[in-house]
């Protein structure tokens, strides 16, 4: 096993040599194919087709990451649900406690959040 | 079966349950201060079954979770040092944290002292990681607690980034460690790593695990190569969580480094060459005498320019991190006892000094040296008092912090570190200019005002609690090194080599 572990060592390294090369090979290679034709709009942030405005220093609503966070809540939640329901019929009775210990404290900062008033969205 | 989990789960009832709290009770203040009470008395009842198990060993959870003495006694320290932190911090409510988050800031103190307590109990590499992030994460919302002042949230955010580079630093000396053994406990990697051949063949990556966990560990303690954060974060943090990150978060760091070191790398001894053995404690020494020096020179140096007095504690910080760092590089039978007491004499005065500056602080309004100045006029017991932590702090003889260092003197002789011995004498006599700078400014400075500072019932017992701990360590130092030496016998950490050191 740590044989294989050391020869992997190899892999990453490979991987690392790829990953420097291949954009340098690319911007290397369109730098001294393409037109060389600058003005002004090209130099400007590419916003899908419309035209920028203002700076790009604005403030994001602090309630994307509060829902973000949130969110992890329940995934974390979902990915240990689903391996405890799978072997459920094995582990017995104190699985279930332990589950349900599990589950109260997510419970818990699940009522924090919605008392703190993150879920509401104005 | 004993109940080793009690502790534990006692304090993560309590923070779970102040949380509850201070949810039911919205925006008043009385209730807010309910809070931070139920979290006093959540350490106290976490003492109690701490105390019941002392003398215990005993692994729990398929040999993840172990109860030994050197997890007991990093468990009374963190929750003797929480306790008092808790105090000063339910007198310090006007110390721009904002009221309706004291239920918070109460939890969040508890569920930090129990990742702290989880890295001490911890004997898995996953569930040492878990501690150290449930302490990490818990400590960065601490710092940044006092919401609308700018140096807080400063401090927060680099706390937070040097963080997480500290503890990918760590998880990835974690990874080498893992795949190399195939095994996350403890003390199994340790007994993989002496298996025969294994070292001679794997030896350098090993040292490249150890190395990047031991500097990741090394954030918590605020030693080099990782001391950079602590000046801003402690001066940007409320003084409470300053207190709480120079003792409780450096002994759960410190509990953290003895374990993996002691538990996985130390005792791990190889046969290089035909007939030649060597062994891993004497290998690292070098490298770990070098990071021990460079903190105490650079703490003590860096702490000489300071004019603001929790800037100079960072850097003091930074330089007792250095002298128990010690110990490690000098291997000598007695390590865990004088780190242990050197923590304690720490501890006490450390707390009792953050204390009198979280008062003083408050009622001038500064943090500067300046701020200190005519204190024995306006409140001349509290003044002894300092003068009592600052002699300790620095080490000055008779006093706890002078045994604790002479411990250190003594253990490093043993083991022939007379660089580190040298150097220990030499910037302890540094650290006099700034300790004294202070003092001086206590004593001999005249005031812009006389009028009497008078201290909270809070504040007021941290400081009589520390002053009556540093007298006890002071007049009786060999009985509080044995009374420890017999409660918490440190050769339990080393059950488990059965006579392979």
């Amino acid at each position: 096993m740590p044989e294989v572990y050391v020869n992997s060592l190899l892999f990453i390294a490979v991987f690392v040599v790829v990953a420097l090369g291949l954009p340098i090979v690319a911007f290397g290679l369109s730098r001294l194919l393409r037109p060389h034709h600058f003005y002004r709009e090209k130099g400007e942030t590419y916003e899908s087709g419309t035209e920028p405005f203002g700076t790009s220093w604005v403030r994001f609503k602090v309630k994307y990451y509060m829902f973000a966070l949130l969110f992890v809540l329940f995934d974390v939640e979902t990915l240990f649900l689903y391996p405890w329901a799978v072997v459920f019929d094995r582990l017995g009775l104190f699985a279930v406690i332990e589950m349900f210990v599990f589950l109260f404290l997510l419970a818990l900062g699940l009522l924090y959040a919605w008392r703190k008033k993150v879920l509401e969205w104005n | 079966m004993n109940a080793i989990w009690l502790p534990e789960v006692i304090v993560l009832a309590g923070a779970i349950g102040t949380l509850a709290f201070g949810l039911a009770a919205r925006r008043s203040k009385a209730m807010s201060d309910l809070a931070m009470t139920l979290a006093l008395i959540t350490v106290v009842v976490a003492l109690l079954p701490t105390v019941g198990l002392i003398g215990t060993v005993e692994e729990g959870f398929a040999g993840a979770f172990r109860i030994d003495g050197l997890t007991l006694a990093f468990h009374l320290l963190i929750l003797i040092g929480t306790g008092l932190v808790l105090l000063i911090a339910r007198d310090g409510r006007s110390d721009g944290v904002p009221p309706q988050y004291l239920a918070e800031y109460a939890a969040l103190l508890l569920f930090a002292a129990l990742g702290g307590m989880l890295i001490a109990a911890a004997a898995d590499l996953l569930l040492l990681f878990l501690g150290l992030e449930l302490l990490s994460i818990s400590s960065y919302v601490l710092v940044g607690l006092k919401k609308t002042h700018l140096g807080s949230t400063e401090a927060a955010m680099k706390y937070v980034l040097t963080g997480a580079t500290a503890t990918a630093v760590f998880a990835f000396g974690m990874s080498y460690a893992i795949g190399l053994t195939g095994t996350t406990d403890v003390y199994q990697i340790g007994q993989t790593m002496a298996d025969a051949g294994f070292m001679a063949r794997y030896g350098r990556l090993l040292f490249v695990a150890f190395f990047f966990l031991i500097v990741g560990a090394f954030y918590k303690l605020a030693s080099v190569p990782f001391y950079m954060w602590a000046p801003d974060v402690y001066q940007g943090a409320p003084t409470a969580v300053t207190a709480f990150l120079a003792t409780v978060s450096k002994a759960s760091g410190m509990a953290l480094v003895v374990r993996l070191f002691l538990g996985s790398f130390a005792w791990v001894a190889w046969e290089a060459q035909p007939n030649v053995i060597k062994n891993f404690w004497s290998e690292s020494t070098p490298y770990i005498a070098a990071l021990s020096a460079l903190s105490m020179i650079v703490g003590n140096v860096l702490a000489l320019k300071a004019r603001d007095v929790k800037r100079m504690f960072a850097y003091s910080s930074v330089a007792h991190a250095g002298y128990l760092i010690i110990p490690l590089a000098a291997v000598n039978p007695m390590m865990i006892d004088q780190i242990v007491f050197y923590l304690l004499a720490y501890l006490l005065a450390n707390v009792g000094i953050f204390a009198v500056i979280d008062q003083v602080g408050r009622d001038r309004g500064s943090y500067d040296l300046s701020a200190f100045s005519g204190l024995y006029h306006r409140a001349p017991l509290v003044a002894w008092a300092l003068l009592l932590f600052f002699l300790s702090l620095a080490g000055i003889p008779l006093t706890m912090g002078f045994f604790g260092k002479l411990n250190i003197l003594l253990g490093a002789v043993w083991g022939g570190h007379f660089v580190l011995a040298g150097l220990l004498v030499v910037t302890s006599v540094i650290s006099y200019v700034y300790y004294f700078a202070v003092l001086k400014q206590v004593f001999m400075r005249p005031g812009t005002t006389e009028r009497p500072l008078a201290f909270s019932f809070g504040t007021a017992t941290v400081i009589a609690l520390a002053v009556l701990g540093t007298l006890l360590g002071s007049l009786f130092p060999g009985e509080v090194m044995r009374t420890m030496q017999q409660a918490f016998d440190a050769v339990q950490m080393f059950g488990i080599y059965q006579g392979r050191l």
